[in-house]
């Protein structure tokens, strides 16, 4: 049973991001998820909605350090993960941090980077550690790296390789605030920019690694990993889908399934901690055998749900 | 995306209906019939057949001679008959069978299946039987054996498919059959495994595609050049005009002199395939269209060229690389004829 | 060891179940049998070593001139089908033996030992028909088993010549054995369901009969003695222990009225036939008293007499129809020729109330009348009942005389030129039961008083295992009845007790007979009405659905709606099993659902509300809206995946929620 405290900080998180997110609490608890289960966000939605706020706030809240890298068809590797520079007064090489080097990094249209770019943060993402030159430098702990793409943009974008859509925990959508949220949106416009200034941090970098170790001790019953497993096979065998999930899928679903559960105040798992995570962290997963060339998520998205909802819960 | 045909629609708010009509919750019906079904299949083979007719002239001496001997041998020949099925019950239950299909099954190209036979049962082994594919007629599965499945173990196995025709094949059931024990009988059992394959078209190439040169959108090849692409292409002094960030540090502690790195330009030969997918009056003669665009598709991408797809219905543009043929065998999978008649023509345009 | 090894050890032992089966079969003779015993082994000698004497080809052709040697010896030696087919089946083997290659050979090879286990069970009677029986099953259990997934193996991977070793070790044996087992308890259950008819249209006939003396139309003077030290075994009779007399038991025979001075015969012919009442009995004569059943197995022996204790009152078997006559005797219409079992019920009190007055042939002394001897028995019988008062004491006398005067041997020192009766009482005066009931009788007769000799088995052995009498040749004996007035026919038995064969018999023995006794009374003589007992037993449905069965199968009139219906109630049950059997079989995993979320379930069910396979409980409970689901859900949250025993605080209130979720209801 993890401390009270947890639970507590949790929730000053939810609310702290919640003064900057208006109307939008499951985006919240997604993204407090993702970064409890020590994972990434990838974001796809058109600009305009709140991505960077979103991010920017998690930071915020956390007190702790931001970087946000616009990605660009001319981005090099070496402008986000750094470049070893020749001192000639020193007559040495030195490594200059790229802006990779913060705790919360929001990689800004990811999709317009070339696909060597997109790459280079491969490594970062998995292993939280870049090398260049055979040194290897560690990321700030916690790390996580939020990347929006776009999706209405298609010429001049190179979509992401499975290998690295593999590694977003989860990709979501923000979606348009509803009328009334958005009415108060535009009211308080003047003052939002200042408001995430204004955010005062719920918790430390410590909290976080503390709570993302309580994670890994949340109870998940058997048949709720059965469950899991069901629906990754499902996604291999299914007409629509060309390639089904990774093995590495389904060990993210369950961890942020704990996280989930941890975040919703729990210390076990429930199949509603599955099934809401099943297509945010399957969806861009699988590769859909839509045909046309679109890499649709929409797609993905709507055939993991007809999937979800065709298996069983274990009662 | 909607794979099924149309026919399908109705059919679950006919269940609905019925369920509400009959009081009764919709999963019913279906519940029934299996109750109904006689979940096993059973033929007699030439050797029961002869135990059969010597149990019935033993029998009948039996009848005639009142001998209890006889009566005794009749009943040892019975109990062989219950027993066989017992043993043959116990061999053929809780036998589960997967199967995995290579990811590209192509139409008319046997493909080897890989089944998983699994045993379920805690205390009896399974002996010496039979999987074999129940498939439409245009699959043909061979049947794969199995000479002894362990209490709770597994064995694989090997079977060849070929599937006669493209697009989606459900796959949804084995039948596990076993002459076991004694052969006298066999007995059959349906083991559900559904599958769903979906089978790309022919690439046999029969004559090389004839490339029709094309002026559009696409634009005309160019030179090749420097650009932004990713292979190297040369190494210069650093100009002001450069981006700073292009600096190739690692030549400067080499030389002590600014250099930048330059690349090739990304270039590529662009075709489209044109397939008019008219409705063919002869039959057959669709599909034929489907394998050449399919088997024209290969060649160009294995040839290097960027390949597009453009049908009456829905247009691919033009890539390279083995994805992108992915893509376009899929699409020629499950490419249906367009409403107009006519005949299906396959063209090939080069840029 | 290999399988060829395996599959050679067990043809051979299928082989000696083969010629242990045959030498069962009567009259083959013990030289035939070993001698082929001897070829078979030969033949295991060159199998060993891989080597083939006779090619495949001519196998065929040798297979046909057995067969001509079969026609042969059925036609012109044995004359018995069942011998000559014994005989071809055994040489069949032996050839085939010699000729063991292909799986093929193999299969003939034990296809030929089952038949000669049919030929056995055609001809045997023996309990080693069992044993026989039950090691070819394992036998051919395994045989089967291997044969049959080798060809389907090697049909399935047609290029591999051998066969992987899973057929074989511990766990595949005790695999076959435990099929085994099965299967004899199976054959037994079939063996005693099956229906039978009441008589075989062609009942097995024995050519090796008891010859037994004292049962026919007229019985020599000697006859006996020399039946009295064989201890072949005439029958057994069942008798209820509480029945069991305290003295010895009669089992009566055959009853002789004339005597010629060398033997007796039976004269009258006042025997009638009897029929079968509708219940299957044949009822003799209305004595009164109680009567004690026996269960009689009667061996196969060469008279058409039917044994019974004391006075038989009924009779129940397998027979059309029996003869008796007024003395008492049972006679079948012919020598049965085969063991037969039958029931029979008797007074078993000495006296038989027959108050009318004797026919004049129990009076008849003309034999007094030939030779001087009439002259001194007419004298003895005066002295010796001299102050006697009235028959009864008269008889009493006698038998007294002659139990303590004479002296019991079986052999009598023949004194030349005297009648046996003579020499008995005049001469060497010493004899056996025939003698002194011969006496007797004589005497009786000399003194006006109607007397005949019966003759018939005294007691036997009392086998307290099984509850029966063992009755052999040896216990033959004959004594007398004489006519009382006022009482009817009375036996007296002169015989001294010397006669009376005593047993000591060993356990085991005693044990070796039950199993005789218990393999013929409910292997080699079950019947239906063995079966109509057993259903008997079962009474209500059990015995209905039997009897409907039984009807249904052999089509038997017993009229009306009934025998109509049964076809169709068969049906019926035979349906409801199989329903039932659908629903016991279908798969059931252990559901960890706690109990009162399946009841929660059930409670909406009724009203229509009910939770969709792939929707969460939590989801389910927001569709319903319902607060108090909302509750049970979370506890089910808590139980279910939180792995935490519910308090007793929260227990109440989800006994508290479903209440009232109840009610609303």
């Amino acid at each position: 049973m993890p401390e009270i405290n947890a639970f507590q900080k949790i929730k000053s998180l939810k609310e702290n991001l919640g003064k900057v997110i208006r109307g939008k609490p499951g985006i919240i608890d997604l993204a407090i998820t993702a970064l409890l289960s020590r994972g990434h966000l990838l974001i796809e939605d058109v600009p305009g909605v709140g991505k960077t706020t979103l991010a920017h706030g998690l930071a915020k809240s956390i007190n702790c350090s931001f970087q946000r890298i616009q990605f660009t068809s001319d981005l090099l590797p070496s402008d986000v993960i750094g470049v070893t520079v020749y001192n000639q007064a020193l007559h040495s090489f030195e490594f200059r941090e790229g802006p990779l080097f913060a705790n919360i990094v929001l990689a800004d249209e990811i999709n317009r980077a070339t696909p060597k770019t997109q790459s280079a943060l491969l490594e970062a993402m998995n292993d939280r550690q870049v090398s260049v030159e055979k040194t290897t430098y560690r990321l700030p702990r916690p790390f996580m790296l939020l990347a929006t793409q776009n999706p209405l943009e298609f010429s001049g974008t190179f979509p992401l390789p499975e290998s690295q859509l593999d590694r977003f925990t989860m990709c979501i959508k923000m979606g348009y605030p509803d009328e009334s949220h958005e009415r108060e949106i535009i009211t308080r416009s003047a003052s939002a920019s200042s408001s995430i200034e204004a955010l005062s941090p719920a918790l430390t970098t410590d909290d976080v690694e503390r709570l993302q170790a309580l994670v890994d001790k949340v109870k998940v019953d058997e048949d709720l990993v059965g469950y899991i497993m069901a629906i990754a096979k499902a996604t291999r065998n299914h007409r629509s889908i060309r390639l089904g999930v990774s093995p590495r899928a389904t060990m993210t679903l369950y961890k942020a399934a704990q996280a989930r559960a941890l975040v919703s105040g729990r210390d076990y798992c429930i199949p509603d901690d599955i099934k809401a995570l099943s297509v945010p962290v399957f969806a861009h997963r699988i590769i859909t055998a839509e045909h046309g060339a679109f890499d649709g998520t929409e797609a993905s998205t709507a055939v993991m749900d007809e999937i979800v909802s065709g298996i069983a819960v274990p009662i | 995306m909607n794979l099924r045909p149309a026919i399908s629609v109705p059919l679950p708010w006919l269940i609905i209906l019925f369920g509400k009509v009959f009081g009764k919750k919709v999963a019913e019906p279906r519940v029934k019939k299996r109750l109904l079904k006689f979940p096993r299949s059973l033929s007699i083979t030439r050797e029961g057949k002869w135990f059969i007719g010597i149990l019935l002239f033993i029998g009948v001496a039996a009848i005639n001679t009142g001998n209890n001997l006889l009566y005794l041998v009749v009943a040892t020949l019975l109990s062989l008959i219950i027993i066989s099925g017992i043993m043959s019950e116990s061999t053929i239950k809780g036998v589960t069978v997967e199967r995995t299909l290579p990811k590209r099954v192509f139409k008319g190209a046997p493909v080897v299946a890989r089944l998983k036979a699994r045993n379920r049962k805690r205390t009896f082994p399974s002996f010496s039987f039979s999987v074999r594919e129940l498939t439409e007629a245009s699959v043909v599965a061979e049947p794969a054996y199995f000479l002894k499945l362990e209490p709770l173990g597994e064995a694989q196995t090997t079977a060849k498919y070929t599937f006669g025709e493209r697009g989606v094949h459900r796959l949804s059931a084995f039948k596990v059959a076993t002459r076991f024990p004694f052969g006298l009988f066999l007995k059959g059992r349906e083991e559900a495994s559904v599958h769903e394959v979906l089978v790309y078209p022919s690439t046999k190439l029969k004559a090389r595609p004839a490339l029709m040169p094309a002026y559009s959108a696409y634009g005309a090849e160019r030179a090749k050049g420097k650009g932004n692409g990713t292979e190297f292409h040369a190494l210069r002094d650093y100009t002001f005009a450069d981006d700073s960030r292009r600096i190739y540090w690692r030549s400067v502690a080499r030389t002590g002199k600014l250099s930048v790195k330059e690349f090739e330009q990304e270039s590529e030969r662009k075709a489209v395939i044109v397939f008019e997918n008219l409705e063919a009056l002869r039959k057959g003669a669709f599909e034929d269209a489907v394998d050449e665009a399919a088997s024209y598709a290969d060649y160009l991408i294995n040839e290097g060229y960027a390949v597009g797809l453009k049908t009456l219905a829905y247009e691919i543009a033009p890539r390279a690389g083995k994805d992108q043929l992915e893509r376009i065998l899929y699409s020629l999978a499950l490419i249906t004829p367009a409403r107009s008649k006519g005949t299906p023509g396959v063209k090939v345009l080069a840029y | 060891m290999n399988l060829n090894a395996y599959t050679l050890i067990v043809t051979y032992l299928m082989a000696g179940l083969g010629l242990a089966a045959i030498s069962l079969v009567e009259s083959i003779g013990a030289a035939f049998t070993l001698a082929m015993a001897g070829a078979a082994a030969f033949t295991l000698a060159l199998n060993l070593k891989g080597r083939r004497i006779i090619p495949g080809a001519i196998w065929n052709p040798l297979a046909a001139v057995v067969f001509a040697f079969f026609i042969a010896d059925y036609l012109a030696f044995s004359g018995s089908l069942i011998v000559a087919a014994g005989r071809f089946l055994t040489i069949l083997l032996v050839l085939k033996l010699f000729d063991l290659a292909r799986n093929r050979d193999f299969v003939i090879a034990y296809g030929i030992v089952f038949f000669q286990i049919l030929s056995a069970a055609a001809s045997t009677v023996s309990p080693i028909f069992l044993i026989i029986l039950s090691l070819f099953i394992i036998g051919a259990i395994w045989a089967m088993i291997l044969f049959n997934m080798k060809r389907d193996y090697q049909e399935a991977h047609p290029a591999e010549k051998g066969f992987p070793r899973v057929a074989f070790g511990g766990p595949f044996f005790a695999y076959v054995v435990g099929a085994s087992a099965f299967s004899i308890v199976v054959t037994f259950i079939i063996f005693f369901i099956m229906p039978r008819m009441e008589f075989g249209f062609f009942q097995r006939k024995t050519l090796n009969t008891v010859k037994v003396s004292g049962f026919s139309d007229r019985v020599d003077l000697g006859t006996i003695g020399p039946v009295k030290e064989d201890p072949t075994i005439i029958m057994r009779v069942g008798i209820n222990p509480i029945d069991k007399p305290d003295g010895l038991i009669y089992f009566r025979g055959m009853a002789l009225d004339s005597y010629d001075g060398k033997g007796w015969s039976k004269t009258l012919k006042d025997e009638i036939v009897i029929r079968r009442n509708d219940g299957g009995v044949f009822n003799l004569t209305r004595l009164e008293g109680r009567a004690i059943e026996q269960s009689i197995l009667l061996e196969p022996l060469d008279t058409d007499v039917l044994f019974a204790a004391g006075n038989p009152v009924s009779i129940e078997g397998p027979f059309q129809n029996i003869w008796f006559d007024r003395s008492g005797t049972i006679r079948l219409p012919s020598p049965p020729y085969s063991r037969i079992q039958y029931k029979a019920r008797s007074i078993l009190s000495p006296v038989r109330k027959d108050l009318s007055m004797p026919l004049l042939q129990y009076s008849d002394t003309s034999f007094l009348n030939e030779g001087p001897e009439g002259a001194r028995i007419k004298a003895l019988a005066e002295s010796v009942t001299d102050g006697a008062l009235g028959a009864r004491e008269i008889a009493q006398a006698i038998e007294a005389h002659l139990k303590s005067s004479y002296s019991y041997t079986l052999n009598p020192n023949a004194s030349a030129g005297l009648s046996p009766l003579d020499d008995f009482l005049f001469g060497s005066r010493q004899g056996y039961c025939e003698h002194y009931a011969t006496a007797m009788a004589a005497l009786l007769r000399a003194k006006g008083i109607p007397s005949r000799i019966v003759t018939g088995f005294l007691n036997g052995e009392w086998n307290g295992l099984g509850s029966y009498y063992i009755v052999r040749q040896q216990d033959a004996h004959s004594w007398v009845e004489a006519f009382i007035e006022h009482d009817g026919w009375v036996r007296f038995d002169p015989t001294p007790s010397a006669g009376v064969v005593s047993y000591s018999p060993s356990p085991v023995s005693l044990y070796m007979d039950l199993l005789r006794w218990r393999w013929n009374r409910y292997i080699i003589q079950f019947s239906f009405s063995d079966q109509r007992q057993i259903a008997m037993r079962f009474e209500g449905v059990g015995a209905g659905v039997f009897e409907n069965l039984r009807n249904a199968l052999l089509e038997k009139k017993t009229g009306g709606a009934a025998s109509k219906f049964s076809p169709v109630a068969v049906v019926v049950v035979i349906v409801v099993g199989l329903i039932v059997w659908r629903l016991f079989t279908r798969k059931k995993t252990p559901s960890r659902t706690p109990r009162f979320y399946a009841e929660m379930l059930r409670t909406l069910k009724r009203r229509g509300l009910s939770r969709k396979p792939a929707e969460t409980p939590l989801e389910f409970a927001e569709r319903t809206g319902i607060t108090e689901v909302k509750d049970i859900t979370t506890a089910l949250h808590i139980e279910r995946y939180g792995g935490r025993r519910l308090t007793e605080a929260e227990r109440g209130s989800v006994d508290a929620a479903m209440g009232r979720l109840k009610r609303s209801a």
